[in-house]
């Protein structure tokens, strides 16, 4: 009786952190594919790929969570949170790079004396 | 049938190994294939805590990949994997990007600084040009005013020259009587003075005089001169012609003596002719017992 018990505690404990970490990686996860989108992924296509991926992973992660297979949609909600957070380097590595090739023109013309 | 023996035992080997090696699925090669390049890539200098997540990353994945090769969470962890080396890369580059904007932004203001640098150079220059126009005016200034002082002290010369000449005559004037006649500056010369009675040497007094008529002579050295004796009306007019030109020709000589160019100096024997006084008075005769030196003008000098 006493064994059930604590095993039942556990078994409670699991669930519980099973129901939690979906809800937390759907936070992270959505607020990245937002982050993408704010720093011009759409407009970068090796980003705007990766953002596709993300949006589409969390669609299917939520359809799991309704379906109740909650320790799945944890993973693809992960999988779905890479892809934006990738997303988001992709596109500000272009911002960056078009920023130095414009700092770098700059220093041309003044040194050619436009 | 004994070759197919053969040939299964050459295969087993391969089928065992075949066995033991788990298959790897796709995410975890791409996954390994994408951590490697990006640790080759500007990570491994520009976002090291990115490359080392990615690499913790990798780890779950091949962990899982001991554990349960075939399971789905190990081609998912495979799959974040990759993700994380990508974008362990791509913020390896990003910041690679950064550094160079960076550093394009500090060559712009250094170059802008040296910019300036250069205008205020050629500012600086340009001043200096200016002042050495200026300075280049002023020394041209200076040249003229040079041209002007040498005018000027050519004027002064000139003046000084006619200042000289007419000391000159004046210095005449107090040895002899000095006309400024049409022919010419006329100095008239005493006959008593110069010569014994009836004698064309010159007297000893006589010399000093001549030396003084001479050196006043020596500052009009480029004229001609003529001398001309003259007599009173006694005596025969050949004695008289002879006598005169001989008086002029002792007075020609002894100024040639003290220096006056022979060519321009000639000497003539005019006898009684042109008296300046009536002859009829010992006063009269005395007066026309003379020796006349004629400075000719300088406008005929080119007649000879």
């Amino acid at each position: 009786m006493r064994n059930y018990c604590v095993s039942g505690a556990i078994g409670l404990m699991l669930a519980g952190c099973a129901a939690a970490i979906p809800t937390e990686r759907l936070q992270t996860s959505s607020a990245a594919i937002r982050g993408a989108e704010e720093v011009g992924a759409p407009r970068v296509p090796q980003a705007a790929l990766h953002l596709q991926l993300a949006k589409e992973q969390a669609e299917q992660a939520k359809k799991m969570i309704e379906a109740g297979d909650r320790e799945q949609a944890a993973m693809v909600l992960a999988r779905a949170e890479a892809d934006a957070n990738l997303a988001i380097a992709l596109a500000r590595v272009v911002n960056e790079q078009h920023e130095a090739e414009v700092a770098a023109k700059k220093v041309q013309d003044l040194k050619s004396g436009k | 049938m004994n070759s197919f023996k053969m040939k299964l035992a050459l295969l087993l080997p391969f089928g065992i190994a075949a066995a033991c090696t788990p298959v790897i699925p796709p995410e975890l090669a791409n996954a390994r294939r994408a951590y490697d390049q990006a640790q080759r890539g500007p990570a491994s200098q520009t976002a090291p805590s990115e490359l080392h997540k990615a690499k913790e990353s990798l780890d779950a994945a091949e962990r899982a990949f001991d554990d349960s090769p075939k399971a789905q969470k190990t081609r998912d962890l495979s799959y974040i994997a990759e993700r994380k080396a990508e974008l362990a890369d791509a913020i390896g580059a990003g910041e690679k990007a950064k550094l160079a904007r960076l550093s394009n932004e500090r060559d712009f203001v250094a170059t802008q600084s040296q910019v300036i640098g250069q205008t205020r150079g050629e500012l600086a220059r340009n001043k200096e040009a200016l002042a050495q126009q200026s300075q280049a005016l002023g020394s041209e200034q200076k040249a003229r005013t040079a041209a002007e002082q040498k005018a000027m002290d050519a004027e002064r010369r000139a003046m000084e020259s006619d200042r000289r000449a007419k000391e000159a005559q004046d210095a005449l004037a107090k040895l002899a009587m000095v006309k400024q006649e049409e022919r010419g500056l006329v100095i008239t010369l005493s006959g008593s003075v110069l010569f014994a009675s009836d004698k064309a040497e010159l007297l000893g007094s006589a010399m000093q005089r001549l030396d003084q008529v001479a050196a006043a002579l020596m500052a009009t050295k480029e004229r001609k001169i003529v001398i001309e004796g003259y007599t009173d009306s006694r005596g025969s007019d050949s004695h008289n012609l002879d006598l005169s030109r001989r008086r002029a020709e002792s007075v020609r000589a002894y100024i040639v003596s003290k220096g006056y160019e022979p060519d321009m100096i000639s000497a003539v024997g005019m006898g009684k002719d042109r008296p300046v006084a009536d002859n009829a008075s010992a006063e009269g005769r005395a007066n026309n017992r003379r020796v006349e030196i004629i400075v000719q003008p300088k406008s005929q000098l080119s007649e000879r």
